[in-house]
């Protein structure tokens, strides 16, 4: 956190049960302005829920969470969230699933029809206005619920596992994607993977977890430089970085615990 | 890039041999019917050739126009009230536990019996009066109607709300916007059930109350031992339902094209 300096999302103490099960206890973190926080850990460790509680989908029973400086219990209108399996609505066109947010907060008919069109230039859907989802592939589906969240100018973008349920190929394009739309509009993102090489790629930090329930094992700044693209990925500092990652994932006091779980 | 909508379908032979089974079945039976009655039964029993020969005669009088118009325009009307009743009452089950914990009980009790049991009860309301036919109408096709409303609106997927959610929906839009839309190939599925319903109940009200229309000419007929008459009318009922069931199939997949795939 170095220009981005003033904190846009604050958790204190996040604490969360569900009966006798504690899925996160006494959680901390910040993301700054314009920063990127990759937040990775094993599968049910509780980051999604984080994620959610968050973006004011699911409350803590402990602990506070403040978005520029206003507490977070239920959603704001200044948080979007991009989802894993798209939640994009069958019975709506593109263009009409774009324009939800926005028409659920009562903009004028012409502002709506500028931000989106803009929203769909950006993330190449242009031409694709009036397909439906089932229409289209996974990778283009995704890139309406990208659009569907950007179009609200956020001030704090959730991604919950965005590229997880694309193929492999879509995902790394993406992701490039993805990197070039921040540059162009930087703004805070909170992006949940279970992909070490995703975590490093996209983020300035690395938030490990571990659960459970879910704490912060370890933090890993990613001082590799922007704009990225693929050269990045070849660097020794990545290879480094991803390596690091992975032991904070694999290696703990435990031995061999977490995998045997 | 995915192809354009609508381009994917191959054209398609017209004449399958799935759509020659029902023809050629229907002429056999046309066939045995004509013989076995021709050659074993007396002469007033229809035969397919006597009700071909028996159209002019029935078909250019205007009390035959006035029977399908009182019959068909009061299944029609009864539909439409019924399904707009049995949506509203469906989504409020749906979405509100606690009037389908009050409402379920009764309307899944209703929609077990044969509403052919009311009739007598409705005729001691209204009286032998065409009222009564709508009447059993509404019910018939309110009953399925909001029981696959309920069922649909209840199993909504929580992606969907949690898009809702996350961009501002209010319980009025989740209810109209999200609910009733996703819920759209079950309603279709119960306007359908509905309709098929009404055609007979419709016909039974009239046959048991003396109302006028197209199921008391068709006994009337009979008993003036005008069997050919009779089944004139009974031939255009049967089109009229086999339309009805085409025409909800079209707008099946007219307005819910996500949903067969």
């Amino acid at each position: 956190m170095t220009e981005s300096a003033q904190a846009r999302l604050v958790v204190e103490n996040a604490c969360l049960r569900y009966g006798a099960l504690d899925v996160l206890a006494g959680l901390n973190l910040t993301v700054g302005s314009t920063e990127i926080v990759s937040i990775v850990g094993p599968s049910g460790c509780g980051k999604t829920t984080l994620l959610r509680c968050v973006g004011g989908l699911n409350q803590l029973n402990g602990g506070t969470i403040h978005i520029d400086g206003q507490r977070v219990e239920k959603p704001l209108p200044s948080v979007s969230m991009v989802f894993q399996h798209f939640g994009l609505f069958p019975w709506k066109s593109l263009w009409s699933n774009i324009a939800y947010g926005l028409k659920l907060r009562h903009r004028p008919k012409d502002e709506i029809a500028s931000r989106v069109a803009e929203a769909i230039e950006l993330v190449g859907l242009k031409g694709f206005e009036q397909s439906y989802p089932h229409q289209l592939s996974g990778g283009m589906q995704q890139r309406a619920g990208l659009a569907r969240a950007l179009v609200m100018e956020p001030k704090l973008l959730l991604m919950d596992e965005p590229f997880s349920a694309i193929d492999a190929q879509t995902r790394e394009q993406l992701q490039f994607e993805m990197l070039r739309i921040w540059d162009r509009r930087p703004t805070a993102m909170m992006f949940v993977t279970h992909a070490i090489d995703e975590a490093v790629l996209m983020g300035d930090r690395v938030v490990v977890l571990a659960g459970r329930p879910a704490h912060v094992r370890a933090v890993r700044e990613v001082n590799l430089p922007r704009p990225r693209d693929r050269s990045v990925v070849s660097s020794p500092e990545f290879i480094k970085l991803r390596e690091q990652v992975w032991h904070d994932l694999f290696d703990q006091p435990g031995g061999t615990q977490a995998r045997v779980q | 890039m995915a192809a354009p909508p609508g381009a994917e379908r191959a054209p398609r032979r017209w004449l399958t041999r799935e759509r020659a089974a029902p023809v050629v079945a229907g002429i056999a039976i046309l066939l045995i019917w004509e013989i076995a009655v021709r050659s074993l039964l007396p002469s007033f029993v229809a035969t397919p050739t006597g009700i071909v020969r028996a159209i002019p005669s029935t078909m250019g009088t205007w009390a035959f126009w006035t029977d399908v118009a009182v019959t068909l325009s009061a299944i029609v009307q009864g539909v439409v009230i019924g399904s707009a009743a049995g949506i509203l009452v469906g989504v409020a089950m749906g979405r509100v536990r606690e009037i389908d914990w009050f409402l379920s009980t009764y309307i899944r009790a209703l929609y077990a019996l044969p509403l052919i049991a009311l009739v007598p009860l409705v005729i001691l309301w209204v009286g032998y009066q065409p009222e009564a036919r709508l009447i059993i109408v509404i019910i018939s096709v309110f009953l399925p109607v909001a029981v696959t409303t309920a069922d649909g609106t209840r199993a909504i997927s929580k992606d969907y709300l949690d898009v809702g959610q996350m961009f501002g929906a209010r319980t009025h839009n989740v209810w109209f916007g999200i609910a009733l839309p996703s819920a759209l190939p079950f309603i279709i599925a119960g306007i359908e059930l509905g309709f098929a319903r009404g055609i007979t109940n419709a016909i039974a009200v009239e046959v048991l109350a003396s109302v006028p229309g197209m199921g008391m000419s068709v006994f009337t007929k009979s008993n003036e031992l005008n069997e050919n008459a009779s089944l004139v009318y009974v031939v255009c009922l049967a089109i009229f339902a086999v339309s009805v069931r085409a025409l909800m199939i079209r707008s099946r997949r007219w307005l819910a094209p996500w949903y067969s795939r």
